[in-house]
């Protein structure tokens, strides 16, 4: 194959430590000291010099000048891809194989006291550069195998976070369905009388998300759980136990919005043993039976107390649920308003309100008379009383006494935490757990997707989220699923011409044209061991009974993993492969 | 179709405005972004770390930079400002402002000529305050301050990308729809006086200590010094909710302040373990993912948390010491306290929509919007993304090739 070779003078920055004849020399002789006259080297038969490579008109006039004389790929040599490298790349990568190499910032600015030493560095560089052109253009180029898709996602979770992701899709044109485990949509909604901080009604939030989500054509699911995800090629089958019994059903996306559920103070702050002390939950239903007029107000409690981290924040639920203390403040303030002889009290950790909207939740608690104090968690506060609940002893934190506050009523506040079904299904999905029970996706920057491919997971089952968060959560989920569907339809593409950049990258725009295709699996050098679908992280290697190892082209993010372990050298990457690499090397230390 | 007619403008070019905007393309959606500083990344790019994962915030930023640069369907509009939004007869007109720039960034090649032939070296190559050059491709810094237009950079650039008499164009896009992700900003002068946030080199804002604490500035094995006279810091005192959390400034809580004083802390601790760090915080919040765990660790890092929020912040050099004393009230007795470094944490004010242009629909995401961190910045921007792209195409407008199987052969 003819190769050039264009050298950018860079205005003459380059040109001060590298003139171009002495480098074409140089190079000559670099490639004969290596190969002899005879041998198979990897030959330049253009070299061509120009000033501003990074200007379009310049790369392209110099491309068109080395394509008439019969070059078929070309080495461009200039500054590093980081400055305009990569700009240029994409003018000279249109027609022919090329190649970069950085001859700037890596060697003439460098070496600028030692030209004679830069000038043999150039020439290893371009000869590196020419061998792993020589050996890029001996890759097949094979379109990336991409199976049917079926269009569809599956979103499993009718709660808020479900809900709001399943309507987002169906708005955005894409065909969502929605299982939920339950005979109603709605989730927590429908359990939550009013909702902080607008003070909005749950239930009626609820009926509109699922207003939307049918009128928009959702393929709603109720009373089906989901038993099991598989990733297979091309997608995901989904194990659903619904009304027709057990069906498997293929997707290519799934969104995890399973939610989680708040924990009953079982056991702890004798709830179940004293009347009056209660969840939050029991005190939600029964302001909400007084707001609606089903119950007189007299029946609330006079003196609450709200008693925050039940069963949180200690050692077998080590976290925040961050739920609790604006749930907390908000019923507080209901209590306040129902019942104003009365009095409320929070016994706090810390209270956690963070922002604008729940931090204005916690003045208006705080102006509307609700009782802030905060207690020393190394003492356990305690309920006090025979039959009725008739007090809360607790440590003050600021003064370090120990206080007993007068109450007709302890309400626990616990966190929320994740079903055991979901860790199931998160294990299915092939999905990392934090040692809580919630799906973890990359933290912080990619809060809703996880490393796999068509994979997204929102609201509670990600962390406790307040219904808003979940909202927003269910809606960005299906912004990147969206996405990832439109990408799926045109993932193939060129990709000789492209420098290896991040894989992140990549995932970043997944309908790209530049799309680098997956790794791939030579079958006749495959002895079918398994190592690379063991060691896939994104579950793309697929060992099918009568054939060598298969790649899913969608999932395939060219970590590199499955040619790293296999034994045979049947799995590579293409592009930047093994071989161009070892090519490179082989090079640079051939003279 | 997907592929509305209009494109979207994405005001602010931080995580928030880059991920809104990676969104929206990747939908089909065009989109104008818009940054008024010279690069992508917004304040992310001055973190030196990130928590909860203590990695830092180059690669993810550096990342999205990359892929909102080389996006097919977005446009990259650096050093423009967003002067406002109406309502035309067809669909919105955002108004926009560049801003004369030195050097044309399309031009310059970076080959370093007008940094030499600088009497005043005005022109770097990186500005000062950033460990690398965030701009891509590389363009020569300018520090306005030094630079006395000589004009001697003009002739000496090869790639003529230099003009001096480069005026502030003004000029008008019309967009389909708007989201704007401010961020946030620290207010000057600094929001509660008492403290004497921007009065001694010693009292520093939370940004301007990552970048003294950052990893790129620190000497392995050295000892973090105060920035006024250089001696070695045995004490550090943070000062949770400086002007947050306070009717006379900001009333609302920045959101991200006690995780961002748990990492300074905690890597300050792993890097000079005889360190003495104390926060003064009045709640400790930590409802994100993993940040409870964080704290724990930062608590058995050594991280002294005291519930308590000082009155008072003056430096003093005295018999009894030389620092910064805190004043702090504890149940009706004074008592003072001596740090060498105190650092003012909270107080970030929200860059606010500008009023006409959320009359006219725009989009308010990220810390702007509500305070958030990187994490919940993000999810406010997918979200804001995805209303859009719902709200344009609708059920019945969609093309049956985009609705799955049925484009497909």
């Amino acid at each position: 194959m003819k190769k050039a070779v264009l050298f950018c003078t860079c205005c003459g920055t380059i040109s001060a430590t590298l003139p171009p004849d002495r480098l074409r020399d140089a190079l000559g002789a670099r490639l004969l000291s290596a190969y002899g006259k005879e041998g198979p080297q990897p030959a330049c038969e253009e070299f061509y010099a120009c000033s501003m490579l990074c200007r379009r008109e310049e790369s392209e006039a110099a491309l068109n000048s080395v394509l008439a004389s019969g070059a078929e790929a070309v080495l461009a040599a200039g500054c590093s891809l980081s400055a305009r490298g990569f700009e240029t790349m994409k003018f000279l990568g249109g027609s022919t194989l090329a190649e970069w190499a950085d001859i700037r910032e890596a060697c003439a600015w460098i070496h600028e006291d030692a030209p004679d030493g830069a000038l043999r560095k150039a020439a290893d560089i371009l000869c590196m550069g020419l061998a792993a052109l020589e050996r890029r253009a001996a890759v097949a180029e094979k379109p990336p195998p991409c199976d049917f898709p079926t269009g569809e996602v599956l979103v499993i979770g009718g709660g808020p976070a479900g809900l709001a992701c399943a309507g987002a899709l169906g708005k955005m044109g894409v065909r969502a369905v929605l299982a939920e485990r339950r005979a109603a949509l709605g989730g927590m909604l429908t359990q939550l009388g009013l909702l902080f901080p607008r003070f909005i009604s749950g239930p009626e939030l609820a009926e509109e998300l699922i207003r939307d989500v049918k009128h928009i054509g959702v393929q709603v699911l109720p009373k089906t759980t989901v038993s099991g995800v598989q990733p297979v090629p091309g997608g995901y089958r989904a194990v659903l136990n619904g009304k027709n019994g057990e069906e498997e059903r293929r997707f290519d996306a799934v969104v995890l919005a399973a939610g989680a559920l708040p924990v009953l103070p079982r056991g702890l702050y004798r709830y179940g043993e004293l009347t009056g002390v209660l969840s939050q939950l029991e005190l939600e239903t029964s302001l909400g039976r007084v707001e609606s007029g089903q119950k007189e107000a007299l029946a609330l409690p006079r003196q609450a107390v709200f008693l925050q981290c039940v069963a949180a924040r200690d050692e077998n639920n080590p976290y925040c649920s961050a739920v609790c203390c604006p749930t907390s403040l908000k019923n507080a303030i209901r209590l306040r308003s129902l019942r104003p002889d009365g009095s409320v009290t929070v016994v706090h950790r810390n209270i956690a309100t963070p922002g604008k909207h729940l931090e204005a939740l916690y003045r208006r608690a705080t102006a509307s008379g609700v009782l802030l104090r905060s207690h020393d968690p190394a003492v356990t506060p305690e309920c006090l009383g025979t039959e009725r609940v008739e007090g809360l002893r607790f440590r003050d934190a600021l003064n370090g006494e120990d206080t007993v506050l007068p109450a007709d009523a302890v309400v626990c506040s616990t966190p929320l935490k994740p079903l055991p079904d979901t860790l199931k299904l998160a294990g299915s999905l092939g999905l990392r757990t934090d040692g809580m029970g919630f799906a973890c996706a990359r933290e912080p920057v990619q809060p809703v997707s996880p490393s796999g491919a068509g994979i997204f997971i929102c609201g509670a089952a990600r962390w406790p989220a307040t219904v808003e968060h979940c909202l927003e959560q269910g809606r960005a989920a299906a912004a990147k699923a969206a996405a990832y569907m439109r990408g799926i339809g045109s993932c193939s593409g060129d990709s000789r011409c492209l420098p290896v950049v991040p894989q992140t990258f990549w995932e970043l725009m997944p309908d790209s044209a530049c799309r680098l295709p997956s790794a791939e699996v030579n079958g006749e050098k495959c002895s079918r061991c398994g190592r690379c679908a063991a060691v896939c992280p994104y579950g793309a290697c697929f060992l099918p009974e009568d054939a060598g190892m298969r790649v899913d082209a969608r999932k395939c993010a060219r970590c590199g993993s499955c040619a790293a372990v296999c034994p045979t050298g049947a799995a590579s990457l293409p592009g930047e492969t093994v071989a161009v690499l070892r090519a490179r090397i082989k090079e640079a230390l051939s003279r | 179709m997907p592929d509305t007619k209009q494109a979207v403008l994405v005001v602010g070019a931080g995580v928030a405005g880059m991920q809104a905007a990676l969104d929206l393309a990747n939908f089909g959606r065009r989109v104008h972004l818009v940054e008024q500083d010279s690069h992508l990344g917004g304040q992310t790019l001055r973190l030196d770390k990130v928590y909860p994962t203590d990695h830092c915030a180059f690669c993810p930023v550096w990342t999205h930079a990359f892929a909102c640069r080389e996006h097919p369907r977005i446009t990259v509009l650096t050093g423009t400002r967003f002067k406002g939004l109406r309502r035309g007869p067809e669909g919105d007109i955002a108004l926009l402002e560049k801003a004369a720039r030195l050097i044309d960034g399309d031009k310059c090649v970076f080959c370093g000529k007008c940094m030499e032939v600088c009497p005043r070296k005005a022109l770097l190559g990186r500005a000062p305050d950033l460990p690398w050059d965030p701009a891509q491709p590389p363009v020569p810094w300018l520090d306005a301050g030094r630079c006395d237009a000589c004009g001697k950079c003009g002739p000496a650039c090869p790639a003529g990308a230099i003009d001096a008499a480069r005026q502030t164009e003004t000029f008008e896009i019309a967009v389909g729809d708007c989201i704007f992700a401010g961020g946030f900003q620290e207010p000057r002068p600094a929001p509660a006086p008492e403290f004497g946030g921007h009065t001694h080199p010693d009292i520093l804002t939370a940004m301007a200590f990552e970048t003294l604490i950052a990893e790129y500035n620190a000497v392995p094995g050295e000892k973090l010094r105060c920035p006024s006279d250089g001696r070695p810091v045995e004490n550090l005192a943070f000062i949770q909710c400086a002007g947050a959390r306070d009717r006379r400034f900001l009333s609302h809580c920045s959101a991200v302040c006690c995780m961002h004083a748990a990492k300074q802390a905690s890597w300050l601790k792993r890097r000079q373990p005889d360190l003495d760090i104390a926060v003064f915080y009045t709640d400790l919040r930590t409802p994100g993912k993993g940040q409870e765990a964080y704290m724990k660790t930062a608590e058995k890092l050594g991280v002294r948390f005291v519930r308590r929020r000082p009155g008072l912040a003056a430096p003093v050099d005295g018999p009894s010491g030389k620092g910064i004393a805190l004043r702090h009230e504890i149940n009706a007795r004074v008592a003072t306290t001596l740090a060498d470094i105190v650092v003012l944490n909270g107080g970030l004010a929200c860059c606010p929509c500008p009023e006409e242009a959320a009359e006219a629909g725009a989009h308010p995401c990220g810390f702007c919007s509500e305070p958030a961190d990187i994490a919940n910045s993000v999810i406010q921007a997918g979200s804001a993304a995805a209303l859009i792209c719902g709200r344009q195409t609708g059920k019945d407008a969609s093309s049956p090739a985009y609705r799955g199987s049925g484009g497909r052969p």
